[in-house]
């Protein structure tokens, strides 16, 4: 028996994929695949283009993590170019980063993710976030949006808007940030940690509680137990702004830690006939299939990793929080996929403690924002975390400072078979006995909703289609397509 | 290799105060022009803006030609100058978007040389003949 | 009355549009309030099928951002198209095939030659892989890129990469005050950046360059034209709108509000005043400055390529 679900476009993320689901001869859950059809090219048109033209280039592939692109892309630069940025550029760009990733935390958790656990409705009418303003949380995530706006706006005085950041030069930033402007910046990071902390307490009082969270919370089948990597700095703790990329055993062992420039020796990518986005896996360890446990390269990256690889944080309230939720979900590491939501709220309170020291520090406005750089053009490697995962640019510039290659790694490429690991435990926990439950929609899409995927990024350089609307297919055991809703 | 029976379309932007007459001229004299060549009368070489350009090529021109006054001898005083800067210029982009450089052909004429028009029209047929027809998308 | 419906959705963008969208803060919760928003994937579970069921011209408004690339976009395009009274292109790769549209530089066959090395089969954990993969190739990549107007009739446009708030802003009240945009309106100004620049005061009229200076050849002054100093910006060509937001960052325009009223090749444009800008016209003066410009076509095309002239790099040889 076999029935087929449809879901046509999977929403609340940022791109579009389409899931499908494999029934066997006895209407068991024989394999789930998430497939990205996304397309853009980039790898192809950079080439030819000025070097310095790649910041604000590379930066189109995602319109939700440009400041993300806009940073690892002029890390990459610096380094080809031989520059060196002068203290107050690196204040400024950590700055404006750190904006982006609190602001760009609370909008999953506002539009994409959060809506899942605070709707009180079941129907789709309300379980979004223009519904949920009219709901009983409806102040709180009125605040929340507008202390987002505001940290949004912030980008005017650094990276020039956060929908475009365009202040990266290599060896530098366009322009410094002045004292004057000091005490709005230090009020809107201040209003930040209160907002990130708003949102714990909103997780605390209506999420983790919920029956709905706290099931799936515990669902073994949407615990992966996988290698997590991150950015950590000198001491080990989390830093995503820089840093050099750590890898850490389903168990919690440190099992590798090297310089972003060296990414292609540890990790490859997986081409697979269904899917564009190609999950990569570590070298070292082993393509097994899609498994978990310390036998599979299989790893993630992500809020969740990321807290899993670092020994702790360097700011104080994230510090607490992280520890309350090791102590909730059973130790470091923690393979609970619906930690993610968690582990991203403390990201946000981190980032937002984070604006508050920088915006305290003497350097941000001192007015020598640029260096000189020491050579026409080279090979450099830029990384930073996206607020979604590691994300790599290598670039080959040559001596006119023009870009020869690009290659680039992004944050959910990483989750690639991870996404299809957790989507498939989550249909094999729904579909039983070809019997599919109405929210099988709902609750497959929470299984990937948890990671933020964002497709542009993951297809930036998939060379062959381009969007198809997100649906949800059920195949029977013969591989036949049986109904789409 | 030279396609010898290619005809070739030709969009030719002919000032008015030079190479216009030269046309006019080299007809009355019954001197060979390419059959392939429509003209454009202009006031001036500058008046030709890059986009008549890359208009005439994108409808279907294998060759864009502009004629205009010896530098020093230009009506507007300068107007030659412009065309030459924007000329090179756009040879310098055409290279990127597929487009030969050799397509496009400035040249200066003076008032009424019939045998210059002919000679030059002539040698821009020679060089698309080699250079093929320009295919699109 | 009835309130106007509204749907908001992409083909082949980044997401840059949605955050657009959702920038505009407190006037966008004002907003939703005096609108029905029936189609919005990023923010909400509607369906393609409950697009699909709706009755033809159903949506009062439809904003579209992101290019056609696919045939998939195309199809999506011409039933959103179906679906609404007017269709508002948002965005440049709406308006004029965006960033996306450099890929026109290459063609298809360039760039599946480029690409992925053959698949292997994966060894997949439960048994063979279902039969049905092969059904469902991946969807066709059109030969080019296209803007939206290229494919389906555009009611509006609200430019740029993304674009600025007021625009938008402008685009929506629009739509909730009744007076739906038809005609090609541009919701943006008509002129050049240059009139609304910070900057214009520090341009002279007879400003002449000799060559143009790359980003990492110095630092500049925040205060002065860019052009006056040497560097590149693509502001004369460019279409204003955008409240000059990265010549307030301190760099120069590059053209993402697409040309002024009336002009249809931006690239065109770009080369007309930069010709003009070009101090000496001998041979040798005129090469070095040209050469100052290492990709002329990837710059002055930058956002505009599929709907330029020539629409992409033209081929000697068949596709």
């Amino acid at each position: 028996m076999s029935r087929i679900i449809s879901i046509d476009p999977v929403t609340r993320l940022e791109g579009a994929g389409r899931i499908e689901i494999a029934l066997d001869a006895s209407g068991e859950v024989s394999h789930a695949r998430f497939r990205v059809v996304d397309f853009k090219g980039f790898e192809t048109f950079c080439r030819g283009r000025a070097a310095e033209e790649m910041p604000t280039l590379t930066q189109k592939i995602c319109g939700v993590c440009p400041t993300a692109h806009h940073i690892a892309s002029v890390k990459a630069l610096d380094r080809a170019f031989g520059a060196v940025p002068p203290p107050a550029a690196e204040a400024v760009r950590e700055l404006a980063y750190q904006g982006f990733l609190f602001e760009d935390h609370l909008l999953h958790f506002l539009v994409m993710g959060g809506p899942d656990f605070l709707a009180t409705e079941g129907a789709k009418t309300g379980r979004n976030l223009p519904g949920l303003l009219n709901g009983p949380y409806g102040s709180v995530l009125r605040q929340l949006l507008e202390v987002r706006a505001r940290v949004r706006d912030l980008a005017t005085l650094t990276s020039g808007s956060a929908l475009y950041p365009v202040f990266g030069i290599p060896g530098g930033v366009s322009r410094a940030v002045r004292e004057e402007d000091r005490e709005r910046i230090q009020g809107i990071a201040e209003e930040a940690v209160d907002a990130a902390q708003a949102a714990l307490e909103l997780f605390h009082e209506r999420i983790l509680p919920s029956p709905l969270y706290s099931n799936l919370l515990a669902a073994p089948h949407l615990s992966q137990r996988l290698f997590s990597m991150g950015l950590v700095d000198g001491e080990g703790r989390l830093s995503p702004y820089d840093g050099q990329v750590r890898v850490v055993s389903p168990e919690g062992n440190r099992f590798a830690q090297f310089e972003a420039a060296a990414f292609e020796a540890h990790l490859e990518e997986r081409v697979e006939p269904w899917t564009y986005m190609k999950p990569v896996f570590l070298k070292r360890v082993g393509w097994q299939g899609y498994t978990d446990g310390p036998e599979s390269g299989i790893y993630r990256v992500g809020p969740l990793a990321r807290l899993n690889v670092a020994e702790g944080l360097p700011t104080p309230l994230a510090q607490a929080e992280t520890e309350r939720m090791f102590d909730r979900l059973g130790g470091r590491p923690a393979h609970q996929t619906m930690g993610y939501h968690w582990a991203r709220l403390i990201e946000a309170l981190y980032a937002a403690e984070r604006m508050q020291e920088l915006a305290w520090e003497e350097r941000l406005t001192r007015p020598d924002i640029r260096n000189p750089i020491a050579q026409g053009g080279g090979e450099g490697t830029g990384v930073c975390e996206a607020p979604r995962g590691t994300l790599f640019h290598q670039y080959v510039i040559d001596q006119d400072g023009i870009v020869e290659s690009a290659n680039l790694l992004v944050a959910t490429q990483h989750n690639g078979a991870a996404i299809c690991m957790s989507v498939e435990g989550a249909a094999r926990s729904l579909i039983r006995r070809g019997v599919i439950p109405e929210n099988v929609e709902n609750l497959v899409e929470m299984a990937f909703r948890a990671y933020d995927p964002c497709l542009a990024c993951a297809a930036h350089r998939i060379e062959a289609s381009g969007r198809v609307p997100s649906r949800i297919r059920i195949l029977d055991h013969r591989g036949e397509t049986l109904y789409s809703l | 290799m030279r396609m010898t029976d290619f005809e070739p379309r030709i969009i030719g932007f002919l000032c008015r105060w030079c190479a216009y007459e030269g046309a006019d001229e080299a007809g009355r004299k019954r001197l060979e022009v390419p059959p392939g060549l429509r003209t454009v009368r202009v006031l001036c070489s500058g008046r030709v803006d890059p986009r008549h350009v890359l208009e005439a090529f994108a409808a279907g021109a294998d060759g864009v030609l502009i004629l205009g006054c010896r530098i020093g001898e230009c009506h507007y005083r300068d107007g030659n100058v412009q065309a030459l800067k924007r000329v090179v210029l756009l040879q310098h982009v055409m290279d990127s978007l597929g487009i030969e450089p050799e397509r496009l052909v400035l040249a200066w004429v003076a008032a009424g040389e019939a045998e210059r028009f002919a000679d030059v029209t002539a040698e821009m047929v020679q060089t698309l003949q080699t250079l093929g027809p320009l295919r699109r998308v | 009355m009835s309130k106007p419906k509204l749907a908001m959705t992409w083909l082949s963008g980044c997401g840059g549009c949605e955050e657009s969208i959702l920038d505009l803060g407190r006037d966008l919760t004002g907003l939703l309030e005096q609108v029905c928003v029936v189609y919005w994937p990023v923010a909400l579970d509607a369906r393609r099928e409950d697009l699909g069921r709706m009755a033809d011209g159903e949506i009062t408004a439809c904003l579209v951002n992101g290019a056609v690339r696919t045939e998939e976009d195309l199809e999506t395009a011409r039933l959103l198209r179906r679906k609404s009274r007017v269709v508002l292109a948002h965005g440049s790769c709406a308006h004029l095939g965006g960033v996306y549209g450099l890929a026109n530089l290459s063609s298809v066959r360039e760039i599946l030659d480029r690409s992925y090395p053959t698949p292997s089969v994966s060894t997949e954990r439960g048994g063979a892989p279902a039969a049905g993969e092969a059904e469902h190739p991946l969807p066709k990549l059109l030969e080019r890129v296209f803007s939206l107007d290229q494919v389906v009739k555009v009611d509006a446009v609200i430019p740029g990469c993304p674009p600025a708030s007021n625009g938008i802003r402008d685009a929506l009240s629009a739509v909730v005050g009744g007076r739906l945009p038809t005609g090609g309106e541009v919701f943006a100004e008509t002129r050049a950046l240059c009139d609304t620049c910070p900057r214009r005061e520090t341009r002279r009229k007879d400003t002449r360059v000799r060559r143009f200076k790359r980003f990492h050849e110095g630092s500049w002054d925040p205060e002065v034209c860019f052009l006056e100093q040497g560097l590149l910006c693509l502001g004369p060509a460019t279409r204003g709108g955008c409240e000059a937001r990265c010549i307030r960052a301190n760099v120069p325009c590059r053209g993402c509000y697409g040309p002024v009223e009336g002009v249809r090749d931006a690239g065109g444009a770009v080369i007309g005043f930069v010709a003009s800008l070009l101090e000496d016209a001998a041979p040798e003066a005129l090469e070095s400055a040209v050469a100052s410009l290492p990709d002329p076509a990837g710059l002055f095309y930058r956002y505009s390529l599929p709907s330029s002239l020539l629409g992409g790099r033209l081929r000697k040889e068949d596709p």
